[in-house]
């Protein structure tokens, strides 16, 4: 779901307190340290075969390739601005630019962190919900070694929340556990449905220690589908049906396995959503670096009403410092016996489809 | 004779500055002469990639790097964080734009390392063994 105006007013009301709090604050101290900071993307692919289905990449922003070569589905850029408050608290402000969204900017980030103690913070404002492992820097590609996380498993509709989180980190002797916990609601309003997303809570712990980490998440939320009104034409002529808004629990379930060790990478995640019916989705990733190269074979899967399984190989090229080219094949399967997913009916259907694509990531 | 070992000696002291066991041990990892807490090489390690956020006391763990290029920096690199260039950079694009943590200040050379280290007990630095002085406690050397 793409934000709207009435979305773009309360981001861009946060923004303005955080600026707001900012100056207040800057007309008592001396001077403030505003730390400027970035990443992007650009990013084309296709799918190899001619009239084939189109593969949507991206849920939020709907980014899609089909068979010619796309720019927009996957490019952006990101701004983030941080500025010391006082010595415990900071601003952030994160604008995004995504090609698939006509590069319209957008505030994605904007809140406010106070450091509790050392080892705890407090963030409130507008956050990227950090529900599976790759989820709060997800657009930061050039943190990770493929084009993108599978979409399989990394498909959900929502990607921030405006509320209030707290990260703690504790070392135990050599063994990390890093601990969020997260409480927020969020209106989506596009143009067929405005969904009032209330109560969404979730906490995840991940366990560090040497060369692996573990994390687990558990997060649930309440969202109202509302319709908009539609106008339906009738043998009595044109008539407004207002359909009712219907409300539901969704649960979302995940646990994460990754391995660092020399220059052997390891990624995997299984997650299962319940909105009524379960969704199930999964991926394992090899990867390892020699030198400036990191080859990498993914296999992800997804299963509900829809069942994909999808096929990765790819080539991470670290030519130059801060910028990485990357190369991406990807094979998959779709098949569907009909029924009702969350965005809609699908029919039964059988396919199989490939997609190549090219980026270039960075970070400034 | 004597000219021949004069010679010898002379080319005896200038290869021991090549020597393998002259080179080894040239960084030291200094912290504030009032902090007590035990440093191995892996906790040293976390507190740089501000994965752990406090000494073992429970003071919070200040690190600070040296701008690049510096000798240091790339040994330290090297030895204690074990990670490639890119490695760290990805490492720090995960942290940074998830709003989880940011890369250690930097201070212009080892010299000023060495000053803040010495006036803040919260702070840990590393520097060549060379210029560490009464100033500073010496927890691990690489």
């Amino acid at each position: 779901m793409v934000p709207r105006q009435f979305h773009n007013l309360i981001q861009s009301a946060c923004a303005s307190l955080c600026l707001c709090s900012l100056l207040l604050f800057s007309g008592q101290t001396q001077a403030f340290d505003v730390r400027f900071s970035g990443y992007g993307s650009i990013v084309a692919g296709t799918l190899l075969g001619e009239g084939d289905q189109p593969y949507i990449v991206d849920a939020v922003s709907r980014g899609t390739y089909d068979d010619e070569i796309r720019f927009e589905p996957e490019s952006l850029v990101a701004l983030r601005a941080v500025a010391d408050i006082n010595d415990e608290m900071t601003a952030t402000v994160q604008i995004t630019g995504k090609g698939a969204e006509g590069s319209e900017a957008f505030i994605e980030w904007a809140y406010v962190s106070y450091q509790l103690t050392p080892e705890t913070v407090v963030n409130a404002g507008r956050f990227r919900l950090p529900l599976l492992y790759y989820s709060d820097f997800l657009d930061a590609a050039y943190a990770y070694h493929w084009i993108r996380p599978p979409p399989d498993t990394y498909g959900i509709p929502v990607s921030t929340l405006t509320g209030v989180n707290v990260v703690n980190t504790h070392y135990f002797n050599n063994v990390g556990l890093t601990t969020q916990i997260w409480y927020g609601a969020e209106t989506d309003d596009t143009e067929d449905v405005v969904a009032d997303i209330t109560k969404s809570q979730g906490i995840n712990l991940m366990v560090e220690y040497e060369w692996v980490r573990l994390r687990g998440v558990y997060h649930t939320l309440k969202v109202g589908i509302d319709p908009k009104p539609l106008l339906v034409n009738t043998p009595g002529g044109l008539i407004q049906v207002d359909p009712d808004a219907n409300y539901t629990h969704i649960t979302y379930k995940a646990a994460a396995f990754m391995i660092d060790y020399e220059s052997f990478l390891w990624r995997s995640e299984y997650t299962v959503v319940d909105n009524g019916e379960k969704e199930k989705s999964g991926y394992v990733s090899l990867g390892y670096q020699f030198g400036t190269l990191t080859p990498h074979y993914t296999y992800s899967q997804f299963e509900a009403v829809e069942e994909k399984q999808t096929h990765t190989v790819g080539l991470r090229w670290d030519f130059k410092p801060a910028a990485a080219l990357k190369f991406e094949y990807s094979n998959f399967h779709y098949e569907s016996e009909g029924g009702y997913t969350p965005i809609g009916p699908v029919e039964a259907d059988e396919y199989r489809s490939e997609l190549a694509s090219v980026a270039l990531d960075f970070v400034f | 004779m004597f000219s021949n070992i004069k010679t010898l000696l002379v080319i005896t002291t200038l290869l021991s500055f090549y020597s393998p066991a002259a080179l080894a041990e040239n960084y030291s990892v200094i912290v504030h002469p009032s902090n007590n807490a035990p440093f191995d090489s892996g906790t040293v390690q976390r507190i740089f990639l501000s994965k752990e956020k406090t000494f073992s006391n429970g003071n919070p763990a200040i690190p600070i790097d040296i701008k690049p290029p510096s000798d240091q920096r790339e040994n330290f690199r090297e030895i204690i964080i074990q990670k490639s260039a890119s490695q760290i950079r990805s490492y720090w694009t995960m942290l940074v734009f998830s709003g989880k943590g940011a890369p250690p200040k930097e201070a212009a050379s080892e010299k000023e390392v060495a000053d803040l280290v010495a006036k803040n007990p919260n702070m840990i630095g590393y520097v060549s063994s060379s210029i560490v002085s009464p100033d500073v406690k010496v927890v691990l050397t690489f």
